[in-house]
């Protein structure tokens, strides 16, 4: 661990700043500095031997069953629109999303549906509503499992979108939207949020494309930008017309190499081609330090841009977005091909393997018929992870499907991850050496945090900024007590919100209150600025030249109700004004775009 | 919650370093002092060594079955092996073995036990019992019997030879003494067997004076030449551990500093037998192991940057004034054990203010 440490100062700081002096391609955005942060051991170069394998192919057939849980996203559960027994095609509907803050689900390949309310077992015994779409799959989590047919057939009723959407450059942005909307992309670095609530956002003036994968062992962004790169290009160009952005950079981890060649030549022929989108900027490329968690996407907008969103913010309140490449490619993928999401490149690595390997992978194939592929010793398989040693979450059932949101299956064996025997022992005490805090990405103070978790101090964990913790990890990876200290943040935080929800104690409700007040305050403040920069934006349209853009004003911030009603009428007029603006501008950008047709 | 339960959760990755390790290196840190002591003034360091780290690590064993815990499992953490080496540094080496005996007791159970065990202790074990025994056997902790330098008159006896040795075991096992054929007869010489700091302070100035006008110089000896060696030891494991993180570079710079501030602020030249010179105050005295080894005990020091900052004013401060206008013999532990109990308050000033909370950061391109 000194060793690790002991390069941190010079990598964070002076390589960046001689690399920059010194005009390194790569290095001439400015970066800033991420607080805290651990350099592990990669372990990614095992699974980049190969190219990324496809499927269905000669290599990897298509596995019997496909397992599709309603939920691999952020939001609410989607609705099967197909009955058990009927045959669906490929890139199909068959659950629709349920509202604007869920997504859509297809068919990854042809077949008959076998059930519509398969119960899937629970991935952790215990549901921990800290992150819930990533730690536990709820244990009444229903799934539609399709039996697949092999032909792998699309529809032939179906009317090809690629026709429609080849000259994608005229469409309006609201029909680009729709269509990701349509497509049923999330978030495929992990989270899962929901895309096209993202591209909603307005005011955004940069866009951060996050091809930094610090998390050790997962190579499926590196391999995607090595081998698809144009396309990364290309899908974020067309996020970056829909949000109307002025910048968009590219954050890549500087050890990628051959991703940065790959995405450099990429964008030189972007600018070849010269296409004829007005008013945007080049993409720009950032190399970021190989440290984690600087792909995280509050620590990349960090280094990237050095804005801070205030506890509470999304990165669109201050006007940046960050979407990742995998999510750049299926957006580019659903706007030009018409494909919906129904694959995704998966890593499929560990020491229990014998051909760790990237694989395109359909959505709902069963991990085991991955492991199968990859050749998994099962003897040495120590522990199942879904993402990466840091942040991943263990499965037992073999069964498991990969989901939107998986980018890697860690079939770990003994040298990879501690041994599961090390969870019998008890752990030792907290000897408050301070080796936590310096890691910690957001600045907390994690052994403070500990104390308050174990002994369910509810207001002083909030104070201290329990809510803030991204649970990355960092701080157990340095601990030398070896403890838990993550699942006590994710036990005190879901005790938070339970005890917030049910209201048992008054004093903390009253603390939680005041927490969300004061996020309420912020939100309040940024659709101000929001506004004014929005003001800005449409005189600066009104005066000319500025392609058609879609100033939607989100309202429906999630602490924003919370706010005093006075506030709320404040906003509620704000937001009808910029409605009214937007209406008046709509129509203006209509008149100059049939005028200029 | 009487035990620590481990739950299956992320991260899975094999953690960085063991509290066994960390130990470790500070005991490692330790080894080039722990040579230059027995160097200088004979093994009887090592025979304090040897009881306090049995003493100790049998203590740790039946307060840990007492408390019902995983008996090896929390020895081995090695930490009671640290306590005990510290200990054995500020214990003279002529000291008879009841000394360290009761000084690790008083390290393990009120030092450490008392307050729930490593981790959780307010005071500094170590300068928790060395500032016991100073109370409680004053004349046993002041006298530094060491074989070799009855007096002046006498020619330097190699502390290491087979006649020190017998000598330094003589000292730590009293009844030696009176089973030997050949009893050795002990001289105890204040001049000789303290601190040039305390020296300076107590013994009569006219001394020193008196030493130098014959020709004599302070640091020929070497017991007095000693010193300043043991504490260039201690300033170098103290480097390493600040070189391998295992601790910050903030409480050592900070004690340092202020005392040099200090010292070099009061000097008075001429005056040397009273306030003493900043060399005298850093290198021949106990400063190093206090600010390097002590005061950066990570349970009982606080935990944010700026209050190590605090804190190793506070101690520095502290530690020159006890010894300048004071009245005990050593400072070092005093001043460490004072701050200690700062030490909670200070973590409740200096709370880290995480990103998100403070002010929105204003873009700089």
């Amino acid at each position: 661990m000194s060793r690790i440490k002991r390069s941190f100062f010079i990598k964070k700081v002076i390589k960046p700043i001689l690399f920059r002096l010194a005009r390194k391609p790569g290095w001439l955005s400015p970066i800033h500095v991420l607080p805290g942060g651990i350099v592990p051991a990669p372990n990614k170069q095992v699974s980049l031997q190969h190219k990324i394998v496809g499927m269905p192919s000669t290599q990897l057939p298509l596995p019997s069953e496909l397992i599709l849980p309603l939920k691999q996203h952020q939001g609410d559960d989607a609705v099967p629109v197909v009955r058990p027994g009927q045959y669906v095609y490929k890139r199909q509907l068959i659950a629709a999303a349920n509202g604007q803050r869920s997504v859509n689900l297809h068919a990854p390949t042809s077949g008959f549906i076998s059930a519509i309310d398969y119960q899937l077992a629970a991935v952790n015994t215990k549901p921990q509503p800290g992150r819930p779409w990533q730690q536990t799959i709820d244990p009444r989590q229903t799934a539609i499992v399709l039996k697949t047919d092999g032909k792998d057939l699309i529809d032939p009723d179906l009317p090809l979108k690629p026709l429609l959407f080849t000259h994608w450059q005229q469409r309006t942005t609201d029909q680009l939207r729709q269509a990701v909307f349509d497509a049923g992309i999330c978030g495929l670095g992990g989270a899962g949020f929901p895309t096209a609530i993202k591209l909603g956002a307005c005011a955004i003036k940069t866009l951060i494309i996050n091809g930094a994968e610090c998390e050790p062992y997962i190579s499926a962004d590196e391999a995607l930008m090595r081998e698809h790169a144009v396309e990364i290009i290309e899908g974020a160009r067309i996020i970056q017309t829909i949000v109307g952005a002025q910048v968009c950079v590219i954050g890549i981890e500087e050890d990628k190499l051959e991703a940065i060649e790959a995405i450099q030549s990429a964008i030189a022929g972007l600018e070849a081609a010269n296409h004829p989108v007005s008013g945007l900027s080049v993409i720009k490329l950032a190399l970021v330090p190989a440290i984690y968690p600087s792909g995280g996407e509050q620590q990349l907008i960090r280094i990237i841009t050095g804005i801070q969103p205030m506890s509470g913010q999304r990165p669109s309140d201050v006007g940046v977005l960050c979407h990742s490449v995998a999510t750049a490619r299926a957006v580019f993928k659903a706007i030009t091909d018409g494909e919906p999401l129904i694959s995704r490149v998966t890593t499929v690595t560990g020491s229990a393997l014998r051909n760790p390997v990237n694989v395109e992978v359909l959505i709902g194939t069963p991990v085991s018929h991955l492991l199968q592929f990859a050749g998994c010793d099962s003897a040495a398989l120590e522990r199942l992870l879904v993402g990466g040693p840091l942040m991943g979450y263990a499965v037992d059932d073999l069964e498991t499907p990969v989901l939107k949101t998986s980018n890697c299956l860690l079939a770990a064996s003994q040298q990879d991850i501690q041994s599961v025997d090390a969870s019998s022992v008890p752990h030792r005490d907290c000897i408050r050496c301070d080796f936590c805090a310096p890691v910690c990405p957001v600045k907390l103070q994690p052994q403070t945090l500990y104390f308050l978790s174990r002994h369910q101090r509810h207001d002083s964990a909030v104070q201290n900024g329990i809510l803030d913790c991204i649970e990355c990890g960092a701080c157990a990876a340095v601990c030398p007590s070896h403890i838990p200290l993550v699942a006590y943040y994710r036990d005190e935080k879901a005790l938070i919100h339970h005890e917030a929800d049910s209201g048992e104690s008054s004093t903390w409700r009253a603390l939680f209150e005041k927490h969300q007040q004061r996020q309420a305050d912020n939100v309040v403040a940024v659709q101000q600025r929001k506004l004014e920069k929005l003001q800005h934006k449409l005189d600066s349209i009104a005066e000319g030249d500025n392609p058609a853009k879609d100033p939607l004003v989100e309202s429906g911030s999630p602490t924003s109700h919370k706010s005093a009603e006075q506030i709320k009428r404040e906003i509620e007029a704000a937001v009808a004004r910029t409605r009214a603006r937007k209406a008046e501008l709509l129509s203006k950008a209509d008149a100059n775009k049939d005028g200029g047709q | 919650m009487t035990h620590n339960q481990h739950r299956i959760s992320s991260p899975y990755i094999k953690p960085a370093s063991t509290v066994s390790g960390v130990m470790a290196t500070v005991l490692l840190a330790l080894i080039p002092a722990a040579i230059c002591y027995t160097w200088f003034f004979g093994i009887g360091f090592l025979i304090n060594l040897a009881i306090t780290s049995v003493l100790g690590l049998l203590i740790e064993a039946l307060v840990m079955r007492a408390r019902g815990r995983p008996v090896f499992f929390y020895i081995g953490d090695l930490s009671m092996l640290v306590t005990a080496m510290l200990l054995s540094f500020a214990l003279p080496p002529g000291s008879p073995w009841w000394i360290a005996a009761s000084g690790i007791f008083i390290a393990s159970i009120f030092g450490k036990h008392v307050f729930g065990g490593l981790g959780h202790n307010v005071f500094n074990p170590a300068a928790l019992a060395y500032v016991s025994l100073l109370v409680m056997f004053p004349i046993q902790m002041t006298g530094w019997y060491l074989p070799g330098t009855g007096s002046y008159a006498e020619a330097p006896i190699d502390p290491l030879s087979a006649h020190g040795i017998y000598t330094s075991l003589q000292l730590s096992f009293p009844f030696l003494r009176e089973m030997a054929l050949t009893p050795f007869s002990v001289v105890p010489d204040g001049f000789a067997t303290a601190t040039p700091l305390i020296e300076y302070k107590f013994a009569a100035p006219a001394r020193i004076l008196m030493a130098e006008a014959e020709g004599f110089s302070v640091w020929d000896r070497q017991a007095r030449t000693g010193w300043e060696m043991l504490a260039l030891s201690f300033a170098v494991g103290g480097l390493i551990l600040i070189w391998q993180r295992v601790i910050s570079w903030h409480i050592p710079v900070t004690v340092i500093g202020m005392v040099l501030l200090l010292s070099t602020l009061f000097y008075q030249p001429g005056q040397e037998a009273i306030v003493g010179s900043p060399w005298l105050h850093l290198f021949s005295t106990s400063t190093m192991i206090g600010a390097f080894f002590i005061a950066t005990d990570p349970a009982s020091s606080p935990s944010s940057a700026t209050g190590k900052l605090i804190y190793g004013v506070l101690i520095g401060s502290v530690m020159y004034s006890i010894r300048i206008w004071g009245s005990y013999l050593d400072s070092v532990a005093l001043a460490i054990l004072l701050v200690n109990m700062c030490s909670p308050l200070i973590d409740e000033w200096t709370v880290r203010t995480h990103l998100g909370r403070s002010r929105v950061r204003k873009k700089s391109s």
